[in-house]
């Protein structure tokens, strides 16, 4: 057990002695009649022996500090020995001129009817008036209070919530700003969130778009401002397509996508309907031999349309390879300019997110741009029989200058020939 | 219904209950042919005779612990002590029989007697006729405590204190015994349950809640707030056990704002309990002020009527402190 070094007691008198220096630091290992201290009484200086020995565990008092005599001033005893809790109460003494506040006495208290309840710190508060100010969220720091005793009531939590909306107060709040000080709008000058000053940036995070995001949009505005589009949707039935893809993948190792076989689709059907693969210039429309066939990649940076070039004399497997080739260009960033001009034909797949219809724009100066969605398992009726079949959507958004919806959808009339009945690819 | 004192309203339960049923039997010092100390019992004798209405000599704790006898044995009794300070006296019978009996004959024996007692200061019959006991046998478990505040509730719980299977320690105010009430034709048959506050006056600023005499005290100091725009609710708690928490906390969690008041001193007083049953519930989180008690001093009371009149709460002090919570 470590053994305490007390203040001595030095005359009927002494209430008190002050260290005026210690002789030994925590560690030192010191015997009984070693000079531990030198301290002042009443009367005089003197030294102070230990009586007893081992090692300084903890000198609990600065040099310098008043105690009260028989108070421990330090503890010796075996190195890692624990000392008693008392030490911590001692040492929050050492710093001799902090004083605690004075506690008010019950006996005040009662006397008084009321507690002199402001001052730094914990803010009083009846509990009517914290939970009020939990209810409305509202700090009681900015809160006025009226109770006799400088509290806070539940009344003056209700006006505070008066003047603000719960939103604004706890975003003045957030934000250290002062709701009194604040004009409000509303009704008795009622603050919203809205008349808070920068109220914006604490609404709302502003992110400015990327370049990419920036054009794209331009194209998208100008393309919707100013082309007549029209939107035509077909739903196909791609059962026995899908079986035979699978048959494909399973049978000969490939791992070709509805995609794919869309594209070499629609580069045939492209191939077909030339006033698909057009542009208008003026009054002419100009019909393209080559099908530079677009994707359209969500990448990180924004929306991407690498392009395909010559899609209507590639096979499929050359469509698959080259398309994979340019879709990981494009989420790496790695797209060169070339890839990603020139196009006449755009495609936007959105099937893997199950949208099954969708109004695509057109990627200016291209006559349209075709929409591919989900393929879903639907009840159809073939032959009088109820059956479960894949059923594919696509949109087709067209530029009604360029041609008529009966053009078009002999164009989706194609592309459903395609995928309907997958063999056609042979005539 | 008709205007009667609070003395005749107690005395009209008990003759109509021993009418009623001749095991109710009632017995005390000068009970009889002098009619009680305080006239309650005055005309008894001549009409349930000698047998069933019995002069005691004075021995409290004779009294007492015969009543917890016959009412382990068959009978209803009823017994008076003159003044509640005697209850000191009795408090062996009732503290360590009447109240124990039940429990310890495990639930074999009951013992329904009541003993009335008169309490309170104010008659000038200083400090050892003069004190407000019910916290002492509160304290004792088995033991049931009333204290009505008019002559309506007296008879009604005292008619429910008679039919009770437990022992009730019916405690009435001697300044209340002249005061007068409305209550019921004696055809009109009624009680109160036990264990029932009650709301004297309706009021959404403060809660005072109390018992006993400071109840009309109370509901005075709630009609000159009034005039201030001040609303005050004053519950009358009528029984201390068993108490009616729930109109307690009800009370309180209405308004956020609380006074009880009794006469008996403060330290150590039931108003404690009261106290701790709001700030113990969700009434905690509704309060706005701090929950204050306004007892009497802790002091006996004194003779000298000047003192008397100040040692117990005053209708100042309660308005003053209502004033203070506000």
């Amino acid at each position: 057990m470590p053994e305490a070094i007390i203040m001595p007691k030095t005359g009927m008198a002494m209430e008190e002695g002050v260290i005026i220096s210690w002789k030994v630091q925590e560690g030192d290992v010191i015997q009984k009649g070693d000079i531990v201290a030198e301290i002042e009484t009443d009367k005089t200086a003197m030294e102070l022996e230990s009586d007893c020995a081992g090692t300084v565990l903890k000198l609990l008092y600065q040099a310098g500090s008043t105690v009260p005599v028989t108070a421990p001033i330090a503890w010796v005893g075996e190195p890692g020995e624990k000392i008693p809790d008392t030490h911590r109460q001692e040492s929050e003494k050492i710093t001799p001129e902090t004083k605690a506040p004075e506690p008010q006495s019950p006996a005040q208290f009662a006397q008084e009817g009321k507690s002199s309840v402001s001052g730094p710190g914990k803010r009083a508060a009846t509990p009517a008036a914290r939970r009020a100010a939990g209810e409305q969220h509202i700090s009681l720091d900015r809160i006025t209070p009226s109770g006799q005793g400088g509290e806070i009531r539940e009344r003056d939590v209700l006006a505070a919530a008066r003047s603000a909306t719960p939103l604004a107060a706890r975003m003045a709040e957030e934000q250290g700003i002062s709701i009194e000080e604040t004009a409000g709008s509303g009704h008795g000058g009622k603050v919203f969130s809205s008349d808070l000053p920068g109220s914006e940036s604490i609404r709302e995070t502003r992110i400015p778009l990327t370049n990419i995001q920036r054009i794209t949009g331009e194209r998208m505005s100008e393309s919707i401002r100013t082309i007549p589009m029209v939107t035509q949707h077909m739903d196909l039935d791609v059962t026995s397509f899908m079986e035979g893809r699978k048959e494909l993948n399973s049978r000969r190792g490939y791992k070709l996508t509805i995609n794919d076989f869309v594209l070499f689709a629609v580069s045939r059907a492209l191939a077909e309907h030339p006033r698909m693969n057009s542009v208008l210039e003026g009054n002419e429309v100009i019909c393209r031999h080559e099908v530079n066939l677009g994707a359209a990649t969500a990448t990180k940076r924004g929306l991407l349309v690498p392009v395909l070039k010559g899609a209507q004399s590639m096979g499929l497997l050359q469509i698959s390879q080259r398309m994979k080739k340019l879709a990981e260009a494009a989420r790496d960033g790695t797209l060169t300019a070339d890839e990603m001009s020139e196009g006449t034909f755009t495609v936007s797949n959105v099937g893997m997110f199950g949208i099954t219809s969708f109004t695509p724009i057109i990627n200016p100066p291209e006559a349209g741009i075709l929409g591919i969605c989900a393929v879903q398992q639907l009840p159809r009726f073939m032959n009088n029989e109820l059956k479960q079949r894949s059923i594919m959507g696509i949109s087709l958004t067209f530029d009604h200058r360029i041609m008529d919806g009966a053009e078009a959808a002999e164009f989706m009339q194609s592309i459903q020939g395609y995928l309907e009945v997958p063999l056609s690819a042979f005539i | 219904m008709r205007n009667i004192t609070y003395a005749q309203a107690i005395q009209e339960a008990m003759s109509e209950e021993m009418r009623a049923d001749e095991r109710i039997v009632f017995f005390g010092e000068d009970i009889g042919v002098y009619g009680g100390a305080f006239g309650v019992s005055k005309g008894m004798y001549e009409e349930f005779g000698e047998q069933r209405i019995l002069d005691t000599p004075i021995s409290e704790l004779a009294i007492t612990g015969c009543a917890a006898g016959a009412a382990m044995t068959g009978l209803r009794p009823i017994v008076e002590i003159m003044f509640s300070d005697f209850i000191t006296l009795a408090m062996e019978q009732l503290a360590n029989q009447a109240a124990k009996n039940r429990f310890q004959f495990g639930g074999q024996a009951s013992v329904p007697m009541v003993l009335r007692t008169p309490g309170g200061s104010g008659t000038g019959a200083a400090a050892q006729h003069s004190q407000s006991l019910e916290a002492w046998v509160a304290h004792v478990p088995g033991l049931k405590v009333v204290i009505p505040s008019t002559p309506y509730d007296a008879k009604g719980l005292l008619k429910s204190a008679i039919w009770d299977d437990n022992p009730v320690v019916f405690i009435e105010q001697k300044l209340l015994y002249r005061s007068k009430g409305e209550v019921p034709e004696p055809d009109e048959p009624y009680s109160i349950p036990l264990g029932t506050a009650d709301v004297k006056r309706a009021g959404t600023d403060v809660s005072v809640i109390t018992y006993g005499r400071m109840v009309p005290r109370c509901l005075e100091a709630a009609e000159s707030l009034e005039s201030q725009g001040v609303d005050v609710e004053v519950l009358d708690i009528r029984t201390l056990v068993p108490l009616d928490r729930k109109s307690i906390i009800d009370s309180a969690r209405k308004t956020g704002k609380v006074l009880v008041v009794h006469e008996a001193c403060q330290t150590g007083g039931f108003g404690g309990e009261i106290v701790s049953t709001v700030v113990d519930s969700d009434a905690f989180y509704y309060l706005d002020a701090p929950v204050k008690r306004l007892g009497g001093l802790d002091v006996p009371i004194p003779y000298n009527p000047n003192l008397e009149a100040q040692v117990v709460p005053t209708i100042e002090r309660i308005t003053e402190t209502i004033h203070a919570l506000l």
